[in-house]
């Protein structure tokens, strides 16, 4: 490498500091090929080391000692552009609020009348679960009162007595499955959409 | 040279020479070579570095048609050298405490 070489390559990987760091660094460069003489110039590039390894301490050296003062700039600027962004992102839902809100309570009112007919189905269960132990002691009773009187009816009202009350047992079991099943997975689905609709803020 | 110059080492030894006399980029570096071998790193970045933290200034002097640039220590430098030298001769001490004490040993053996 000539020291032409050496100067060009130099400056081209010094790119980026500041015009003053630049012109220091090759102002003592070629002062140290001046000193040298050309018939040391090769001995002069070792001494200085190569392009790459000269730049790269100085880089080093300079940031280092700016790291610092930028460290605090770079905190001032995060919170300025934190401000900022959240100052957008009110202005923003102030805008979008008449179609906000409507969508809003849309959906709201959706979740909660999915919520509602959840506990109908199983308001219902119970109801019919309730009719049918009635419905089954009263014939069970009756079938037993009316024994001695009419005893092919009164088996009739036996049997069917049990079977209701058989139905009333399956219904209590369906309901406490619905239930065990139901809710938490209600629960999760609403919390799932909760939690999808909040990432959503955040990535914005 | 077995034992490396760490990067304080070398700000003192630079300080060290330019406390006896100013000199400017290349023949500071002559010197330095003479004595230590830094052939790893050039001293630009140290007397850079020396300058930005106040212990060094230049002054620009023309020799033969060309401008050389000397350094020398300004007050602040000359309290950082005193500062090293007293440093140095403590570290110093205990090295070589710790280094004569297993020469005492081969000896009694």
């Amino acid at each position: 490498m000539t020291r032409c070489e050496y100067i060009v390559q130099l400056q081209q990987r010094l790119s980026g500091l500041s015009e003053a760091e630049i012109a220091d660094a090759l102002a003592y460069c070629n002062e140290y090929f001046d000193e040298a003489g050309e018939e040391n110039e090769q001995q002069a590039i070792n001494d200085l080391g190569t392009p790459a390894k000269f730049a790269a301490q100085l880089r080093a050296d300079a940031v280092l000692k700016s790291q610092d003062s930028k460290d605090a700039q770079a905190c001032a600027d995060k919170q300025n552009k934190h401000s900022l962004k959240n100052l957008w992102m009110l202005i923003l839902g102030v805008c979008a609020l008449p179609i906000a809100l409507p969508l809003g309570a849309a959906l709201i009112l959706l979740i909660f009348s999915m919520m509602l007919v959840v506990f109908c189905v199983i308001f219902a269960l119970f109801i019919a679960i309730v009719g049918f132990l009635a419905a089954g002691g009263v014939s069970f009773a009756s079938g037993i009162y009316n024994f001695s009187q009419a005893p092919g009816n009164s088996l009739i009202a036996l049997g069917l007595g049990c079977a209701s009350i058989g139905l009333s047992l399956l219904g209590i079991l369906l309901t406490i499955y619905l239930s065990r099943k139901g809710i938490p997975e209600l629960t999760r689905m609403v919390s799932r959409l909760y939690q999808r609709f909040r990432r959503k803020e955040t990535m914005e | 040279m077995t034992f490396q110059i760490g990067s304080t080492l070398l700000d003192a030894c630079v300080l060290a020479i330019l406390h006896q006399e100013d000199a400017y980029g290349y023949k500071l570096t002559q010197e330095v070579k003479d004595v230590l071998s830094v052939s790893e790193s050039t001293l630009y970045p140290v007397l850079r570095r020396l300058l930005k933290e106040g212990m060094l200034e230049t002054y620009d002097q023309e020799h033969m048609g060309r401008n050389r640039r000397y350094y020398r220590l300004t007050g602040n430098g000359k309290d950082q050298y005193q500062f090293y030298v007293k440093e140095w001769k403590t570290f110093r001490e205990t090295i070589d405490s710790l280094l004569e004490k297993e020469d005492e040993a081969d000896d009694t053996l």
